[in-house]
């Protein structure tokens, strides 16, 4: 099993720097997202791992040694890519042994390691379709058989998913990390849906900018975001500016909040909090602390949840309520923030 | 719905008519060619032109035949090899221009295009004169070079275009795979350019079939196409015309079955891309 580590790693396109020195360091074994918005430098940081692209700065080690003078084809690498680019004129089966095909194996061999690989991704039966006889979810895994069947030491994936509808999403989900689990293959895979993120990966780095900001475990990034920015990224929308009374307490525009986590900035100094819309809850009447009046201004059923856009004073915020209450446009509710999902950043 | 339809039904008799007119007026001189071609050489002559023989004449066929056949081999021989190696060359070009793009690819390539433009009557002297200096002025190989050379502009940009519609992580996950720079085009690209291929060579076949500018400076006697030797025969003083006439069917017919058997792949590798949005 292969450990991937990138240091210092810089790219330049002209006078854009897409890729602005980022270190990451991939367990042998594991899966780890390279999450961020479009244009944040993900897929160019996969490109250069892969050697399709040479980095202006800083190196790619695979268990300790370099790699920048290797070319793609000699780095025993797998990439799948987010349009499946199967070979349209080659069958299904021709398509999986190209790899083994340009490496000179004998045919015997070939064909053994594509049966077994044609029965890891389940589509035994199917080595003589060609690619437009097969559906989306069937594409793509054709394409990752391609990648597995040379039995590559790192798996890098470019938003494999990102072409397939909601439900084909959700399965190929399951088979991508069960495959990647079954077969120990080091992956890195790219991509901007922050659930499918924590899904499948062991672990992410969020990117912005060209930046690597923030790397961790799925629960690290989901509940102690980095920055505002993190936090707003993995769908922790609402923004709640103020200053700290206490390492408990925020005073805000709307009134003063209970703490659960102890901020590291000190008493009276400005800081946003962040709260997800789905740790917002709605009532009629006054509880306990965290407490205060909005008004419904926005109300959205999307099918087991009701997205409401609420205002309380010039703070407007998102709430996601999956309970069967129905609140009208116009109605007054109380809203409590919880405690322990307020997460507290320096204003800047 | 018929109140829209109303206006096209009462004029689309006029659409027709003129179309008819039109054709038949296109079709005047193929009509002329194929009677006097099947005419005794007697009896043409000016003032029965336009009307049917009056006993087909069959053997002009067999002298045109006997009369052609060398020039219509030399024909052969220069299109063939013309358009396979512009159309191979020019495939090349398009990959190299649309998936290796090097430094200055963006100027080369509008130099390239720029062939395309330069009429052949300009250059027809120092074509004449280089071809003399390195030997092959007079040969069947000399007038190739030319047409593959005069040719390159335009498949180069048919195949550029082409191949731009390839999405260029398919060739990434070959290079991963291991194929190099020509593996990548013999079993990559190369299977997949094979509309390209039909649009390119139905293409060149005929510009390179009919051409006659180059191929009467460049060709001795031994060595030329049928449209010189057609244009020679034509131009004597006392003119057997029915064998010029059958001549030029013959001549005619390699073009046109091109078209009639790969016609519909060219209007198809023409759209390629475009109609797919």
């Amino acid at each position: 099993m292969t450990e991937l580590e990138i240091n210092n790693l810089v790219k330049r396109f002209g006078e854009v720097e897409a890729v602005k020195g980022v270190n990451l360091k991939v367990k042998a074994g594991s899966l780890v997202a390279l999450l961020g918005p479009s244009g944040c430098g993900k897929t160019t940081t996969l490109r250069m791992i892969a050697g399709l692209e040479q980095p202006s700065k800083g190196d790619i080690l695979f268990n300790g040694s370099s790699v920048l003078a290797i070319p793609p084809e000699k780095r025993n690498i797998g990439m799948v890519f987010q349009r499946y680019v199967l070979f349209p004129h080659m069958s299904v089966e021709k398509n999986v042994s190209f790899g083994l095909r340009m490496q000179g194996m004998d045919k015997a061999e070939i064909n053994r390691r594509v049966a077994e690989v044609m029965k890891i991704v389940q589509l035994e039966g199917f080595e003589k379709r060609f690619p437009s006889q097969l559906s989306g979810g069937q594409q793509q895994r054709v394409a990752i058989a391609r990648t597995v069947v040379t039995n590559p030491q790192l798996m890098l994936m470019d938003e494999p998913l990102s072409n397939l509808d909601a439900k084909l999403r959700e399965e190929m989900r399951s088979f991508i990390t069960d495959l990647q689990k079954r077969l120990g293959i080091t992956t890195l895979f790219v991509t901007h849906d922050q659930i499918e993120a924590i899904e499948l990966a062991d672990q992410i780095g969020v990117m912005f900018k060209g930046e690597l900001v923030q790397f961790g475990t799925p629960e690290d990034i989901f509940n102690r975001p980095i920055n505002p920015k993190v936090a707003d990224f993995m769908g922790a929308t609402n923004l709640i500016s103020g200053h700290l009374k206490s390492k408990t307490r925020l005073e805000t525009e709307v009134g003063s909040l209970d703490l659960a986590q102890q901020p590291s900035q000190v008493e009276g100094s400005k800081v946003i909090a962040t709260i997800r819309p789905e740790h917002i809850d709605l009532n009629t009447e006054t509880k306990g602390p965290n407490q205060f009046k909005a008004l419904i201004k926005e109300a959205v059923y999307y099918g087991g949840i009701v997205s409401y856009k609420v205002q309380s004073g010039l703070l407007s915020l998102n709430v996601k309520d999956r309970s069967t209450r129905r609140f009208k446009v116009g109605e007054e509710v109380m809203l409590e923030l919880a405690k322990e999902h307020l997460w507290v950043f320096p204003e800047n | 719905m018929t109140a829209t339809r109303r206006p096209y039904k009462r004029w689309h008799w006029l659409v027709y008519l003129l179309l008819v007119i039109a054709s038949v007026f296109f079709l005047i001189p193929a009509y002329l060619v194929i009677i006097t071609s099947l005419k005794e050489p007697a009896s043409i002559n000016l003032s029965t032109t336009w009307q049917l023989p009056e006993r087909w004449y069959w053997q002009s066929f067999a002298e045109a035949w006997t009369a052609f056949a060398p020039k219509l081999r030399n024909s052969f021989t220069l299109t063939f090899f013309a358009t396979i190696i512009s159309a191979l060359m020019g495939s090349m070009n398009g990959y190299v221009l649309s998936k290796w793009r090097f430094r200055g690819a963006n100027i080369v390539f509008p130099i390239m295009l720029f062939g395309m433009f330069i009429p052949y009557q300009s250059i027809l002297i120092p074509l004449f004169q280089f071809m003399r200096s390195i030997g092959l002025y007079g040969s069947i190989a000399g007038l190739i070079l030319t047409h593959v050379v005069y040719g390159l502009p335009i498949t180069t940009l048919i195949f550029r275009n082409y191949y731009a519609e390839i999405p260029d992580e398919m060739l990434d996950a070959g290079k991963i795979d291991g194929a190099g720079f020509f593996g990548l085009y013999s079993r990559v690209l190369f299977p997949l350019s094979l509309p390209g291929f039909v649009v390119v060579i139905i293409w060149q076949f005929t510009q390179i079939w009919n051409e006659f500018l180059f191929a009467v400076t460049l060709t001795r006697t031994d060595s030329q196409p049928i449209t010189v030797a057609l244009a020679q025969l034509a131009g004597g003083e006392a003119v057997k015309w029915n064998l010029p006439m059958a001549g030029a069917i013959l001549a005619a017919l390699p073009t046109l079955l091109v078209y009639i058997l790969l016609g519909r792949f060219f209007i198809r590798g023409l759209l390629a891309g475009s109609v797919k949005g």
